[in-house]
């Protein structure tokens, strides 16, 4: 007499294919998932390269060296373009930078380096205003010092 | 068989001798089943995957572009596509592409054309109202309305609200620089094709590739360039002008311009206009007296002379139809560098026949002034030659005219004169391969007549006619030309062309400056003279000036001036201009 059952084996084995079927599910859900994201990410690099693309060109674009000169010349008028004679041979050439008394007996550098415009002016129309060769960043902090008194006199006066 | 099975209290037995059919049959049926269950189960699995996960991703934000690729691949061919950066040697942008917006029309989806077509025309006010009219009407599903619009046009274009206009993303062509390399980058059309200078030449390679192309320009000296040889057309009122700066050891182009010139960015103008045209590559000019550089070079090289030897420079040169006079006569006979340094077109023809018509032209071909150089941009001019070539074309030849070529192969010319003798072969594009010999091994003269011709080049700047071109400290040589321009075979008097080739340092050679003025006027400043040593020479001063302190050269005082020792061949001169 046969009868009918399952092998222990048979029933193994249909339990590891659906097991191996809904791992297999589950690991292509994961690599869409991930095949996503890696798509977001590269389209987010694109779209950061091509905005980096865009401020390089834009950066290029406003250092056009007509444009840097045209500024230079507006801005920094006690800089001037760089002559041959104004080449040294090595650092120990260069000249120490003079140390002259303002007339508020504060010592000031003379240089020229980043003024905002309006302080230019303001130095044009007071003549005893010590040249300010701070930065821009510098203007409200010197609201507290001495100089204030020099700034409110250049502006006061032409109110 | 003892063993209990978890089915075996389902399991029915049926007993006698058909039982095994039954149970064969039975557990066909129990595969079956499983198989569809299995199926089943797949197909779920399945529809929960389309129905819930997908349409749950479907539904998250995502990033720009990645629903909308290739919706409409039909079209791809005549989207611009991304074309290669150009920058200059220090990695400069000369020409970029962005990506921009462009607006398309799907005219099967517009809703009301006659209103949109309103809209367009006040977003884009140079779009005509009937032509986009008619486009959104035309029943296209494809057509271009607007190519490369700004981010605040395509906000604009998105207001109107009309679902028939759609965007597509392309590549625009950008030029940062503007004006300023306009005839060596060339320019290019709206689909991203060359259509002049490197943009042309190197089209296929700029479609291709990613890597930027690296060209040997220094825009800082390119801008100084055309600072000045602008400066010299406004200050003489000339008509144009043009200006090479060349590396006279590996042959690089540092700086090229002609003027006037044009902005790539919006290029209007036909490509016959005059802003068009590459005065540098394109444009062959009769040198003048800048060809005495080669007929010196030629007689020091191959008759070997001292430099006292003298030439007959009192009596003009008849030569058939033709007269060989000097323009500022000395009447009396000259040597070599007193020749030279006056520039004496009797002499200097006279130093032609004792060349000789042959070994002129071999050496001439041999500088590479015979024939159309290779440059890598196609706009290049194939010189002048007078053919027939006989004895009287040597003679003008000599003091350069009868025979014209571009000012590349001049400053070439002349950078292999000076170099060493070691033909100069100009070049646009940087070579990076680390086995590139950048200097030349093809000998034309020797090293002891570069030598000199150096001097006797110092000896035009420090005594000469070229005296407003020095700057203390750089050793600068050259030499002056003016030419008469030549109008269907027959010269204008007053219509020249001012050319001024300036090297330094005259002590080992580094840069060549070539500055054209082209039919320069006189003025106050120039007491009524418009010559090569009033118009050309002080732009070149002004320029080697300005980028000695750029390429960090630093000058020499006080150091040998290399024409002293030809002061002896010197007499008393009275040639002042």
């Amino acid at each position: 007499m046969k009868r009918f059952k399952v092998k222990i084996s048979t029933l193994l084995t249909f339990s590891l294919a659906i097991i191996l079927g809904a791992a297999l599910f589950w690991v292509s859900q994961q690599v869409q998932m991930l095949e996503r994201e890696q798509r977001i990410l590269k389209d987010k690099i694109t779209s950061e390269q091509e905005g980096m693309r865009v401020l390089y060109a834009e950066w290029d674009y406003l250092n056009r060296p007509d444009r840097i000169e045209s500024l230079a010349a507006k801005y920094l008028d006690k800089m001037q373009p760089v002559l041959p004679d104004n080449l040294l041979a090595n650092a120990s050439a260069v000249p120490e930078p003079q140390i002259l008394q303002a007339e508020d007996e504060t010592p000031v550098l003379v240089s020229a380096g980043d003024k905002p415009e309006e302080n230019i002016n303001k130095n044009k129309k007071s003549v005893s205003a010590a040249p300010d060769a701070r930065p821009i960043k510098d203007k409200e902090e010197s609201k507290s010092t001495d100089f204030n008194d020099v700034l409110q006199k250049a502006t006061g006066g032409d109110e | 068989m003892s063993r209990k099975s978890p089915f075996s209290r389902l399991s029915l037995r049926i007993m006698g001798e058909q039982s095994d059919h039954l149970n064969l049959a039975r557990g066909r049926l129990v595969l079956i089943t499983v198989f569809f269950m299995l199926c089943y189960l797949v197909v779920g699995a399945r529809l929960i995957d389309v129905t819930i996960i997908q349409g749950y991703l479907s539904q998250q934000p995502d990033a720009i572009g990645a629903n909308e690729e290739k919706k409409h691949s039909a079209n791809i061919e005549q989207k611009s596509k991304f074309r290669a950066d150009i920058v200059d040697r220090n990695g400069v942008l000369l020409a970029t592409s962005l990506k921009t917006a462009s607006l398309y029309a799907d005219s099967k989806k517009v809703l009301d054309p006659v209103e949109s077509a309103k809209g367009l025309v006040k977003v884009f006010p140079e779009l005509s109202y009937g032509e986009t009219l008619k486009k959104l009407q035309s029943g296209k599903r494809f057509i271009w309305i607007k190519r490369n619009m700004t981010p605040t046009e395509q906000a604009a274009v998105l207001n109107l609200g009309e679902p028939g206009l759609v965007f597509d993303y392309d590549f625009h062509r950008l030029y940062p620089q503007g004006n300023l390399v306009s005839h060596m980058v060339g320019y290019s059309d709206v689909d991203g094709n060359g259509l002049a200078g490197i943009e042309r030449s190197f089209n296929t390679l700029l479609n291709d590739t990613k890597d930027p192309l690296q060209l040997s320009i220094d825009v800082r000296l390119q801008h100084i360039l055309r600072r000045e040889v602008k400066r010299a057309i406004t200050d003489f009122t000339a008509i144009a002008g043009a200006g090479v700066i060349l590396d006279v050891n590996s042959g690089e182009i540092l700086a090229a311009t002609s003027l006037p010139d044009f902005d790539p960015n919006r290029v209007t103008a036909n490509p016959t206009a005059p802003e068009m045209f590459n005065r540098v590559t394109l444009g062959v000019y009769e040198p003048g007296s800048v060809f005495k550089i080669f007929t010196t070079a030629i007689l020091l090289d191959l008759k070997r002379p001292s430099f006292s030897k003298q030439y007959d420079a009192v009596n003009p040169i008849r030569e058939g139809r033709f007269t060989i006079k000097d323009f500022h006569p000395e009447k009396r006979p000259l040597t070599i560098p007193e020749i030279f340094m006056v520039s004496s077109n009797i002499g200097t023809a006279h130093m032609a026949q004792d060349i000789g018509t042959a070994d002129f032209k071999k050496s001439l071909s041999d500088l590479g002034l015979m024939t159309k150089p290779a440059f890598e941009i196609e706009e290049i001019g194939a010189p002048l030659i007078p053919k027939p070539w006989g004895s009287i074309n040597t003679l003008t030849a000599s003091y350069g005219h009868g025979i014209a070529v571009t000012p590349l192969q001049l400053v070439s010319a002349v950078g292999t004169i000076v170099n060493g003798g070691m033909k100069v072969q100009p070049s646009l594009v940087m070579n990076e391969k680390e086995d590139y010999k950048k200097t030349s091994d093809i000998r034309v003269i020797s090293k002891e007549t570069s030598l000199k011709m150096r001097q006797l080049m110092r000896l035009v700047v420090s005594n000469g006619t070229a005296k407003k071109a020095d700057v203390a400290g750089y050793n600068i040589g050259g030499k002056t030309g003016t030419a008469q321009k030549n109008f269907h075979g027959r010269y204008v008097a007053d219509k020249r062309m001012a050319l001024f080739v300036g090297v330094f340092p005259m002590n080992n050679p580094k840069y060549a400056v070539l500055v054209l003025v082209d039919e320069p006027n006189p003025n106050k400043s120039s007491y009524g003279y418009a010559t090569a040593g009033w118009v050309a020479a002080p732009a070149v001063g002004r320029i080697i000036s300005d980028m000695g302190s750029i390429m960090g050269m630093r000058p020499h005082y006080g150091e040998a001036d290399i024409s002293e020792p030809l002061k002896q061949f010197i007499n008393d001169v009275k040639g002042e201009h």
